[in-house]
């Protein structure tokens, strides 16, 4: 229960079934997205909640038919925050592709879904973030070019191209991890 | 070496991989009882002229009359001013249409830069946001103080029909039961009045849809003005 009080305003009830609607509709898709982009899980539930209390507090002044674009865009504010303010590893380029090579010692191998994350997150790991960003509103929110032209705020044509690149750039890596497990199983 | 359909095929696998991922138990729960904490403290706190608009919008002005709306009208509108995600230095990853987002968008009314694509892009049109209803609610409020009940009425109808009920469909109802009392119309208010006081017993608003049962006349408005919900806190 969420603790209604009897003399509570209609409004403020209205206000909270509003608020609802919203995490009902997007929480998975903000969750999702910040995961992908690069938190941890329980990173990814403390960054969707804080975009959710900042949504609240906006809740009326959220426009008709952006309530997705608003929340992408506090996400991706929550998400660069979070980066800014977490302990800063130092990655050298190319780590993560190495730890995906010893992690894929075998092409064929069925991969149970942790595993597959994490190859995945390694290979968008690689991807700089705008050419992520598009890739996986795409093929994991399987959203159309024009929808993600909307919330990147790009043309079309632009959102097209960073699409079509970060496919290209995704096999590319895909088909090179591939190649160093192989390499790897060899020696 | 690997064929393309073979990368393909692996990244197809990572993506369902991905898509089956679910948020910690519970996350979403936490994130609701959050955020309603947060817009109830923010909305009290921060944000005074949009909650006295929401009580007005309410229907609060009904019951103690209605003298306040001819002194001018309150602003539903979002307030231009960011939250607290504005930084210093936006970070340059971030889009142009997502750092407008997170500032909030100006009312519908006026232009924004990146309106041409975005209207293009034709995005799927949700249900009306709450402030879209508010904004409804707040004409019949003026039809009303302007002593244009018939008008009141037709935007009613309007916000239904544009709504399907609405988030705030027991506050319309309470504004209709005042529009037809006023419309001379007591006796379809008084019959509305007792089915809804019937079929909602738990609603908020229902002692406010009582007072109309049996009441043929508008009540004289010389009462004082509602008490705005910002002098709660």
């Amino acid at each position: 229960m969420s603790g209604h009080d009897a003399g509570e305003s209609p409004l403020q009830s209205a206000n909270d079934r509003a608020i609802r609607r919203l995490v009902e509709e997007h929480f998975d898709f903000i969750w999702r997205l910040v995961r992908r982009l690069g938190l941890s899980v329980s990173d990814a539930d403390d960054a969707t909640q804080e975009v959710f209390i900042v949504a609240a507090r906006r809740i009326t002044s959220i426009e008709s038919g952006r309530e997705r674009t608003f929340l992408y865009g506090t996400a991706l504010r929550v998400l660069a925050n979070a980066r800014r303010g977490a302990r800063r590893r130092r990655e050298q380029p190319g780590t993560e592709l190495a730890e995906l090579a010893a992690s894929a010692r075998g092409p064929d191998e069925l991969l149970d879904d942790e595993r597959a994350r994490t190859r995945l997150d390694a290979l968008l790991a690689e991807l700089p973030l705008e050419l992520r960003r598009v890739v996986v509103l795409a093929e994991l929110e399987e959203l159309s070019v024009p929808e993600i032209a909307t919330l990147e705020g790009l043309p079309l044509g632009t959102a097209a191209s960073r699409l079509r690149r970060a496919r290209e750039r995704l096999r590319e890596l895909a088909a090179e991890a591939t190649e160093k497990g192989r390499e790897a199983s060899d020696a | 070496m690997t064929s393309e359909k073979d990368d393909d095929a692996a990244l197809r696998a990572l993506y369902a991989a991905a898509k089956r991922e679910r948020p910690s138990a519970g996350a979403r729960e936490r994130a609701f009882e959050r955020a309603l904490g947060s817009g109830r403290a923010g909305g009290r706190r921060r944000n005074g002229v949009v909650v006295a608009a929401l009580a007005v919008a309410a229907g609060v002005a009904l019951t103690a009359g209605l003298s306040a709306v001819r002194r001018g009208p309150v602003s539903v509108g979002p307030e231009p001013v960011p939250v607290r995600l504005t930084r210093a230095n936006p970070s340059p990853d971030l889009p142009r249409a997502a750092s407008a987002a997170a500032r909030v968008s100006p009312p519908a009314s006026s232009a924004e830069p990146s309106a041409a694509h975005v209207e293009k892009a034709a995005a799927p049109a949700p249900a009306p946001t709450l402030g879209d209803e508010i904004a409804q609610l707040q004409a019949v409020r003026t039809a009303l103080g302007a002593g244009d009940p018939k008008r009141a009425l037709a935007l009613l109808d309007r916000y239904a029909r544009s709504t399907r009920g609405g988030s705030l469909g027991d506050e319309a109802l309470v504004l209709r039961l005042d529009a037809l009392t006023r419309a001379g119309r007591g006796a379809e208010a008084s019959a509305l009045a007792s089915r809804f006081v019937a079929n909602n017993p738990g609603s908020p608003l229902v002692d406010r849809a009582r007072a109309f049962v049996g009441v043929p006349k508008p009540a004289a408005s010389t009462a004082p003005s509602p008490t705005p919900a910002e002098k709660t806190e």
